[in-house]
This record gives structure tokens, sequence and C-alpha cells, in this order.
């Protein structure tokens, strides 16, 4: 335990002028005060244990209880006979439509911007499709058609074929003959005029042999 | 006489519900100066130290039950209202309107306040150099300086080290020096 010299001279050590400072108490009490102390603090720490909504009224504050049933205010006679006649029941205001949610000139222009692109991706997408298909189609119509004519061809005997383009003029051949400008002939019959008629069955045979 | 009776024999007869009431009587009776003055150095005013000390009493009487007397009676006490103060401080310092840092000087007001206060007289002088320390180094000043307490006491109610009360006393004394000094 240290002694009161060993305090003081800790003080001292530290600064002899708050060491010399040897000052009475400036704070005062109210007179008697620690006379009834004890007894308020006492009473104060057993008010304390009690819960205040296990008492009852009567305990807690009689004059309270006492007064409970003598009336301060009045209404006029009659007034609660009256009071349901006068009642104005107020109409229920129409409810008010309130949108969840507002879309914004910022919100409507970025929708449309993609809705844009998505219609116009879309737009692309398809057109390259149809034009695949097209040409898919126009070349399914094609070999159909050479096969039709194929199929249809060997059923026809090569003799029928070879009147058939006797007598046809139209021959693949074009309608205008092209004249020479020199001999004046025509220069198909020019340039066949080296090839023999034998020559020519032969080829056409070899051409259109289906 | 109250002072007279041990605390260990205080704590025991409180424990008895036929001798609590008179326990309680002897122990508010043997400590009750010392606390107020603790209490009321650290909150200046009269009333608010007079609620503060009901707060200590109110909890010693809660509380003595579990008194487990791992340490005296005394700094159990001192302990109790220590704490109390400090938290009736913490209050009065959020429901206040000035900034925390202005704290200090509301309670030099509150000095300046005491219908005793002389400016020109020493020990008011001293008062408000006190007020101008932070509320624990102020705690630590008081239990040292006016209660004589040794820090091994003092470890406990205030639940710092021993080195660490040492260093805030040193502090303390040095800045009331400093205050007196030069105002």
């Amino acid at each position: 335990m240290e002694s009161r010299k060993t305090i003081e001279e800790e003080i001292r050590s530290i600064s002899p002028v708050v060491a010399d400072l040897s000052l009475p108490n400036p704070y005062s009490v109210p007179a008697g005060y620690f006379d009834q102390l004890p007894a308020q603090l006492l009473c104060a720490a057993k008010a304390a244990d009690v819960k205040v909504e296990d008492m009852a009224e009567t305990e807690l504050s009689p004059l309270l209880a006492s007064l409970r049933t003598l009336p301060a205010y009045r209404v006029p006679d009659g007034y609660f006979d009256e009071l349901a006649k006068t009642l104005v029941i107020p109409q229920p205001a129409p409810a008010k439509v309130i949108q969840m949610k507002r879309f914004g000139y910022r919100q409507m222009l970025a929708a449309a911007v993609v809705a844009g692109l998505v219609f116009l991706g879309s737009w692309f997408f398809f057109l390259q499709g149809k034009n695949d298909g097209q040409d898919s189609m126009a070349m399914n119509s094609q070999v159909i058609s050479d096969k039709a004519i194929h199929d249809q061809t060997t059923k026809i005997p090569d003799a029928e074929l070879l009147t058939y383009l006797d007598s046809t003029e139209d021959f693949g051949v074009p309608d205008e003959v092209i004249i020479d400008p020199e001999s004046g002939y025509d220069l198909a019959s020019l340039m066949l005029t080296d090839i023999s008629d034998e020559e020519l069955e032969d080829y056409i045979d070899q051409t259109y042999a289906f | 006489m109250a002072e007279d009776i041990d605390d260990v024999s205080l704590v025991k007869h409180f424990k008895l519900p036929e001798s609590r009431d008179t326990a309680f009587t002897s122990i508010v009776k043997k400590y009750q100066q010392k606390l107020y003055w603790h209490v009321r150095r650290m909150v200046v005013d009269h009333d608010d130290a007079n609620d503060v000390i009901q707060n200590v009493f109110i909890k010693v009487w809660k509380g003595l039950d579990g008194f487990r007397e791992d340490s005296t009676l005394y700094t159990w006490l001192y302990r109790i209202a220590t704490n109390e103060s400090l938290s009736f401080l913490e209050q009065k310092k959020r429901k206040s309107t000035v900034s925390l840092s202005d704290n200090e000087a509301d309670l030099s007001e509150t000095v300046r306040a005491d219908k005793d206060f002389d400016a020109s007289k020493l020990e008011w002088k001293l008062q408000l150099a006190i007020q101008q320390l932070p509320e624990k180094q102020r705690a630590v000043f008081h239990l040292r300086y006016y209660d004589e307490m040794p820090y091994a006491e003092m470890s406990t109610v205030l639940d710092t080290s021993e080195g660490a009360l040492k260093a805030s006393y040193h502090i303390a004394v040095k800045k009331i020096e400093e205050f007196i000094l030069n105002h």
C-alpha cells in the first residue's frame, strides 16, 4: 500500500507548483445532504426493484385512482342520440391511378434503337436466307427440269427425235443470218462448206443423243 | 459507526434478507462522501452528481448479491461510480448541441456557473484546470490526487494498466501546472 508520503513525493517530482497547492474544496453541498442521503438511496434502490406494471393503480397512486370516475368535460344534452343521424359518410374518392413506372424519353429512345437493330438484323437475315433459297429453288428447278426432260426423252425412240429435229426449224440457232460482206454468203454456210453431210449427221447424233 | 465495520461483514450482512436494509444503509454511510465527491468532481454540478449517485447505489443494491469479492468492496464501488460518471458525461455530450471538442469548455462553464465561483481564488483555478483534461485522465487525476488511490487499485477501477495510469497522471499534472502558470 502506497503511503501518502510516496504520493506527495511523486507529484513533487512531476510539478512542485501543483504539489504546493494545498487548497480547500471549492464546491459546496446543500446543508444536511449527507444526513438524508442513505434513507433516500434505500428508497430509491427498493423502488427500482419493484416492477411498475405489477403494481395496482391504488398502490401506484391512490389519488389518481380516486379521480378516475370524475368527468372533467361535458357534452350538450342529447348529443349522442343525434350523432348517428347527423353523420355524413363521405363518398370514397375515385381511386387514383398511379403509373407503376414511367418511361422517360431516354428509355423510349433506347428501346427504339434496340428494336430497330433487331428489325434490321432480322431483315438482313431473312433477306439473305431468301436469296439463298431462291438460288437453291432455281437450281432445284433446273435439276428437276433437266431430269424430267431426260426421263421423258429416254422413252422416245431416236428415229422420232431425229424426225422432230429435221422438221423443227428452230434449233437453237438464231433466226437472223450473218452475211459475210465480201462473199455475200451467210457465214454459217461458209463455215460448214468443208464439212460433209455425213459428218454433220454424226455430229448431231452424238450431240443430241439422249 | 458504519465506518468501523469491515467490508467483508457488510457484504455478508447484505446477503442476508433480515439484515439487507441495515447493511445497505451502513455501506452508504461509509462510502457516500468519498463516492459523492469523486462523482461531483467529474460532473461538477450538484444536481447531476446527485442523479449519478442515485444510479450508483441502485446498481450496488442490485449487484451486491453477485459480488464475488475478487476485488475489495471499495474498488468495486469506485468502479461503478467512475463508469456511471463517464456514462453520464457521454449522454450529456450526445444531448448537447455543442461539438465534442467543446465539451470540456462546457464543463468549465458549469464550474464558472457555481454560486461560489471566484475566479481570483486558486482553488477555482485548479478546478478550471482539471476540467481541461479529457474525461478518463480527469478520473485518474482525481483518484490519485484527491483519493490517494494506489495505482494497483486504480488499475482495477479503470481497467487500465498501471504503466498507462502513471503516464496519464504525469501528463495530467503537467497540463494543470501549465494552466495555473499561464492563466
